[in-house]
């Protein structure tokens, strides 16, 4: 029986019940997003006593099935005021479930200025102060945890930005290389961890019971055929395009396909991309001895991570991503590879989302407060954020508020999220999932997908409105499913060209828990997932209205295909009405 | 007739030109798939093509000034884009025929 753990913050309690019934299905994304849905009053402010930051591993976490070390965490966000699944890699997600810990909530509030962390391990659960950690940035943090408690621990952390509250706030777990450079970012989770007075969750496995299975010889077989899928497609296999060029490597493509967001989305090419194309990237770690092939979370075997080092061989930032590299880089017109590297290392360390801290800085820019392409003038604005200045503060809580501050009506955002690196004009599909998903502009919602779940008739072109809102609801379903699971949605790609892989899914869960899955089960739990989202959002005031990107979309067609957002307001409301 | 070559991924490496991005002469009237033994890549190291920064195939017919971009299994993972550049769903959709 999977365990819950409550946190009290405002008495400084801590409770380890069973997971109750209605919850006992359910993982990842699918029990954050129940939790919160159930518990949290949708109207609360985000930053109040009675708002909930659920941390939860996946189903699978714990087991040797291959990339099922994700681990969600979720709240009313104070970004988009609304609910919110925010997941992430790292090594935490696995240690939770060899202690059998399906979740942990925060609830209320700890007295005002008092910091704590929490240390979860086989003999239970403490509450500690960490007054002494008031301020530290998270690497600074990790060290002292871990010298503390070992360097295998995992860690979940805030830095200065969650303490100070921003909107862009993430919430950090330690990569498997012991750093804080998996983040949380979306949402605003660091900043109800930081409303909470919650520092850090240190999670030590050593001696753990491990994971139980209903059936273990079945659960075997079924990882096995799903191992072997990862490490038979070309994009997943050791050696495959994510282990030798990472995420970034669709710099070239998404560029070369004319939906490479620009200086704040006013163009769809970056004439700098070779400068920060995945292949450049790749060439420049192998070059200074750095290391472009890394597994960065618990269980995988796809390897997308990184190791990105200076011209003098020092270690900078770990898991240097596409949409980091986008934000920060194409979106503020800067093409120097080093300067970027140095942004993610301070976004991570000041706990920061990089993508909601690129577009905002690519707003200011947009306003004029510094010019596109200045590097140096972006890294000042990053430290600006990390020292809540007044200017910072702005930066700090998002692209919406950055708009607002300098009167800037091109602000590309959906529900107060900024978007991701495709532009919807381009890439219409993805349009679809920014405007309908109950995250806000969010890429990873409608990513994933299986092939004989996508009963799209015809093919998708990305630059025709036609086929999208099917596109998107299949994929945004078929997501919600691998959240819940704790699985990466790379896996997706694999499954989608072998379906053995994508049967052996339900077989896991079944030889895990004893249950009775069909893929068809799996899909409507993850219907389910959503609709849970969705009725929290309705009762948050989430109208269709707010199911729509920015006007300029619609209106101002992209270079180099002169292409606008097309698909109908109508078509849009057909997404999630299931 | 001068056209623009993009290769992805290491197909950079695997091609005769050593290079990512290069400019290269053709006979008018080459279609995408004239270029493989040019470059020396075989076909199955091509999963998505583009010319223009539009889904083709290798029946495309490829003109004056144009830009071709290729790019190998491994790489062709980006689920919206990808299914729309795909070989196989570009050639569902008719463009370009192959020649008698």
């Amino acid at each position: 029986m999977r365990k819950l753990i409550r946190v009290d913050m405002t008495e400084g309690k801590v409770q380890v019940e069973e997971l109750a019934p209605e919850y006992a299905a359910l993982g990842g994304r699918g029990l954050t997003s129940g939790i919160v849905a159930s518990e949290v009053p949708p109207l609360c402010h985000p930053l109040d006593p009675s708002n909930k930051l659920v941390v939860a591993a996946g189903l699978l976490a714990g087991t040797t099935c291959a990339n099922s070390g994700r681990l969600s965490i979720g709240a009313k966000s104070p970004l988009t005021g609304g609910i919110k699944e925010s997941n992430v890699g790292g090594n935490v997600a696995i240690k939770l479930g060899k202690l059998r810990i399906a979740g942990m909530v925060l609830e209320g509030q700890a007295p005002e200025g008092k910091l704590f962390y929490l240390l979860v391990n086989k003999d239970g659960v403490q509450l500690q102060p960490a007054n002494e950690f008031k301020g530290l940035k998270n690497y600074d943090l990790a060290s002292k945890l871990q010298d503390k408690y070992g360097k295998k621990v995992g860690i979940v952390s805030i830095g200065p930005a969650g303490e100070m509250k921003f909107s862009a706030a993430s919430i950090a777990v330690t990569s498997t290389n012991g750093t804080p450079s998996r983040h949380a970012g979306r949402g605003g989770m660091g900043a109800v961890m930081g409303s909470k007075g919650m520092k850090a969750i240190v999670v030590d496995d050593t001696e753990a019971p491990g994971v139980t299975y209903a059936d273990k010889e079945a659960f075997k077989e079924a990882a096995g055929v799903f191992r072997d899928a990862l490490r038979e497609h070309p994009v997943t296999k050791p050696g495959g395009g994510l282990a030798v060029y990472g995420t970034n490597v669709l710099a070239s493509i998404i560029n070369e396909a004319g939906g490479y967001p620009t200086r704040n989305f006013t163009e769809g090419q970056f004439e700098g991309v070779a400068k920060i194309s995945g292949e450049t990237m790749h060439d420049v770690i192998k070059e200074r001895g750095g290391n472009p092939t890394h597994s960065g979370c618990s269980t995988c075997i796809i390897q997308c991570s990184n190791e990105y080092v200076d011209k003098d061989k020092n270690y900078v930032t770990s898991a240097l991503e596409y949409e980091t590299i986008w934000a920060n880089g194409a979106n503020c017109g800067i093409d120097d590879l080093d300067a970027i590297a140095e942004i993610d290392r301070l976004c991570d360390d000041y706990g920061l989302d990089t993508i909601e801290t690129g577009c905002a800085v690519a707003v200011a820019m947009h306003a004029g407060v510094k010019a596109f392409g200045d590097a140096a003038a972006a890294i000042e604005l990053i430290h600006e954020i990390g020292k809540g200045t007044p200017l910072g503060r702005i930066l700090g809580n998002g692209t919406a508020v950055t708009g607002q501050a300098y009167g800037v009506s091109h602000v590309p955002v959906v529900k107060r999220q900024s978007l991701p690196a495709y532009d919807p004009r381009a890439v219409k599909g993805i349009g679809v999932t920014y405007a309908t998903t109950t995250m806000g502009a969010d890429h990873t919602a409608g990513y994933a997908v299986a092939t004989n779940i996508l009963k799209v008739g015809g093919f998708v072109d990305p630059l025709k409105p036609e086929g999208q809102a099917d596109l998107s609801r299949n994929l945004q379903i078929a997501t919600a499913g691998v959240d819940a699971a704790g699985l990466c949605v790379f896996v997706a790609f694999a499954v989608l060209d072998i379906p053995s892989g994508l049967e052996a899914i339900p077989k896991m869960l079944n030889g895990q828990y004893g249950w009775n899955l069909t893929l068809d089960d799996v899909m409507e739990y993850g219907k389910q997932i959503i609709k849970t989202e969705l009725e929290f959002n309705k009762a948050a005031g989430f109208t269709p209205s707010d199911d729509r990107l920015p006007e300029f979309f619609s209106k101002e067609p992209l270079t180099p295909h002169n292409v606008v957002f097309d698909v109908t307001d109508e078509e849009l409301d057909t997404v999630l009405d299931f | 007739m001068r056209i623009t070559v993009l290769l992805g991924g290491n197909l950079r490496n695997e091609a005769g030109e050593g290079c990512q991005e290069f400019e290269l002469e053709l006979r008018p009237g080459s279609q995408v798939e004239d270029l493989l033994p040019r470059l020396g890549l075989p076909p199955d190291r091509i999963k998505m093509i583009m010319v223009n920064g539009r889904g083709a195939t290798l029946y495309t017919e490829i003109s004056e000034g144009d830009r071709v971009a290729l790019f190998p299994p491994e790489l062709a993972f980006n689920t919206f884009v990808s299914l729309g550049f795909r070989k196989e769903s570009v050639e569902k959709r008719g463009k370009g025929k192959q020649r008698a």
